[in-house]
């Protein structure tokens, strides 16, 4: 080594190497003059002896071609002799036979395979994908010729390194942007946080933060699919007990409604014992868009020559996002239940999860997409509704990533309306969420405002869509977005320019249970079965104090049953400065504390909060 | 024993039921596996307990999140 130019190699380098070296205590002999192969043999020890020392294993640099040498762990013919096969001035390569040797005499040394675990040393043909989408071709700017390339050119040409990296997944999805690393390292960091016995489980939120609509997959080269590793970790770690109680806590509760009195609902036409069709809105449509449920309810009846019937209530998603096995089994043998009851009808869904869960986890439910259907329909669109070439982006929901027939239903059916199209970047297969799946709106509520914020900068147009949630989550942001129903059945809001109502999670629920009390009243003539006590409680509530509740995912029901409690036990805090009441009360996991003062008119609310933890008390 | 509110934080503040003061007292909270004694305002007859905004909102939520990564 200390042959080469001062330049290449500096002498420095190689002392401080040196030193190294023997810090780990290595001995540095020299002097010796290398035998040739052939005159190297064991002894009886198994040894090779070099003057007066002997040698378990040795390297003899660049041996005679046709000496046969493992190409993978570059041992001789001769047990224990290793040696490289790169030609003299092949310096990249003689580092690696060099190297490679180097790691097997080691494992040579400890007895172990030296052949395991190998298939990526020197160079072989990885699986990284790297976009050259924006980079213009360029020469090289090494000579070809015997001269030397001077400084200037060797740095011209480093620059012409592109650091290959493939993150075409992080272009589409906030969640893998957010952590600034890869799907790739994430497995590992899942793998290592779901299986470490004590400590803290620092990716709990990350693992909580993907809303699982596979667009990462659909991206990918290697089609990694990185939100069933998500899925199966939220199972393993809710099997485990290690699931944070708190991380879908309110998009569960939430489920729980939908598949309660309070909402749920199965009913064939009145005289028929049995339908042939059932309307499935799903939960959240009757949530956001309440009056449009019976309008489609109204309209199937006639369209369909065959009665068709409702079913209202959850298909189980959230529980499934969640890693909530058992909840989900239990909602969907409920659903299968109501549906029996029915007469196992053919299910029209409208929204585009409910259909996917659907066809993933009923096979015994035959289900239609509701959007061929008014796309073929000629009773919707009665020139009324007909708009004036009106520009939107269309923003494919991530549950139609694989229903490519509703993708274009609703295209069509837009177009029919008079809107003009333009296409979002980041559609149809590659369709991306609003946060909404994964119930990551729940569990990281700063990282589905950014997933919103990054959505609706994509394009200045307003939003045409066809989830509620999608909807209501860019109105949440600011962005003018509609549902397809809000300008099929409300055109006047596009031609007056006024937004759709986006309802608070308080009202939500009443949204759901008015869908309800007024189907039953309005086909059936029956009633809302009896209210709790405490939902005769009428509430006064600013603006400050909803976007609180909003905020800190407190309902009206929740302060209700804090008041009734209040009221019943007479337990509560009073201010003497300002005469406000303070009571707090623990309907299940969550105890809420509501500042308020009675008026004639019901109760005033000044502030709310929660904690989860316990407090002991006295009675 | 921790204490995490001042006496100014519930000196305006009495039992509606028993119009009695609130006085510091030792509490035992608790969530998942783990529970600690704190010193916390209740009534001085009926033992309802006092907590303020800021400390359902703060520590005690700080408390619970490091809890449920454990």
């Amino acid at each position: 080594m200390r042959a080469f130019n001062e330049e290449i190699l500096p002498s420095a380098e190689i002392e401080n190497a040196i030193r190294l070296l023997e810090k780990i205590g290595v001995k540095i002999q020299t002097g010796f003059k290398l035998p040739q192969f052939e005159e190297l043999s064991h002894n009886d020890s198994r040894l090779f002896r070099i003057g007066d020392s002997e040698f378990q294993c040795i390297y003899l640099p660049h041996l005679s071609e046709e000496l046969s040498i493992d190409p993978i762990t570059r041992m001789t013919v001769t047990e224990g002799i290793f040696s490289g096969s790169a030609p003299v001035g092949h310096w990249v390569d003689q580092m690696s036979d060099g190297r490679r040797a180097a790691i097997s005499m080691d494992r040579y040394l400890q007895k172990v395979s030296l052949t395991a675990s190998r298939e990526n040393e020197g160079a072989y043909e990885c699986r990284l994908f790297t976009s050259l989408k924006g980079i213009q071709p360029s020469q090289s700017f090494i000579s070809t010729d015997s001269k030397r390339t001077d400084q200037a050119d060797i740095i011209k040409e480093a620059a012409r390194c592109i650091q290959c990296q493939c993150m075409e997944c992080a272009k589409g999805c906030e969640l893998i942007r957010h952590y600034q690393d890869s799907p790739r390292t994430y497995v590992r960091q899942i793998y290592n946080n779901i299986s470490i016995c004590t400590g803290l489980r620092q990716k709990n939120k990350m693992i909580n933060s993907c809303s699982i609509c596979g667009q990462c997959e659909a991206i990918c080269p290697n089609h990694i699919p990185f939100q069933k590793v998500v899925q199966e970790a939220r199972e393993t770690m809710v099997a485990t007990k290690k699931m944070p109680p708190s991380a879908f806590d309110f998009a569960l509760r939430d489920m729980a409604f939908s598949n309660s009195e309070k909402f749920r609902l199965a009913k064939v036409p009145v005289d028929s014992k049995a339908c042939k069709y059932a309307f499935f809105p799903g939960c959240q449509l009757p949530a956001s868009n309440p009056s449009s449920i019976e309008t489609i309810f109204s309209w199937l009846q006639n369209e369909m020559e065959e009665p068709v019937g409702i079913l209202l209530r959850c298909c189980g998603a959230i529980a499934d996002w969640a890693g909530e096995k058992e909840k989900f089994n239990q909602a969907r043998s409920e659903l299968l239940s109501d549906w029996e009851v029915l007469g196992k009808p053919e299910l029209i869904v409208s929204c585009p999860t409910c259909l996917k869960m659907f066809r993933e986890n009923y096979p015994e439910i035959n289900v239609r997409s509701i959007w061929p259907l008014m796309a073929k329909s000629d009773s919707l669109l009665n020139g009324k509704n007909r708009l004036n070439s009106i520009k939107m982006a269309i923003h494919d929901p991530c549950a139609s990533r694989d229903q490519p027939d509703m993708q274009e239903a609703v295209r069509s059916l837009a177009m029919k309306l008079g809107i003009e199209l333009e296409e979002l970047p980041y559609n149809r297969e590659l369709a991306t969420c609003c946060s909404y799946g994964g119930n990551v709106w729940n569990s990281n509520p700063s990282l589905s405002r950014d997933t919103n914020e990054a959505r609706i900068s994509q394009n200045q147009s307003d939003y045409l869509t066809y989830c509620i949630m999608c909807r209501d989550f860019f109105l949440r942001s600011g962005k003018p977005a509609y549902h397809i129903l809000d300008i099929l059945f409300d055109p006047k809001l596009m031609i007056e320019h006024r937004l759709p109502i986006r309802p608070d999670y308080s009202m939500r629920h009443e949204n759901r249970t008015r869908v309800k009390r007024h189907l039953l009243k309005q086909y059936w003539r029956e009633e809302m079965p009896e209210e709790a006590p405490y939902e005769d409680i009428q509430l006064i509530l600013n603006d400050p104090i909803r976007k609180l509740m909003e905020d800190r995912m407190i309902l009206e029901e929740d302060i209700r049953q804090v008041l009734y409690y209040a009221k019943e036990s007479g337990r509560a805090m009073i201010n003497q400065e300002t005469g406000h009441y303070l009571a707090h009360f623990k309907p299940s996991c969550v105890t809420y504390w509501v500042e308020y003062l009675p008026k004639e008119d019901g109760f005033e609310v000044f502030n709310v909060y929660s904690h989860r933890m316990v407090v002991e008390e006295g009675n | 024993m921790a204490q995490y509110v001042t006496e100014e934080e519930f000196v305006h503040w009495r039992c509606a039921k028993c119009n009695s003061e609130l006085e510091l007292r030792k509490v035992v909270v608790s969530y998942l596996d783990g529970s600690f004694p704190v010193e916390l305002p209740v009534c001085k007859v009926c033992g309802q307990i006092f907590i303020p905004e800021s400390l359902a909102t703060q520590k005690m939520l700080e408390i619970e999140q490091q809890m449920e990564d454990k």
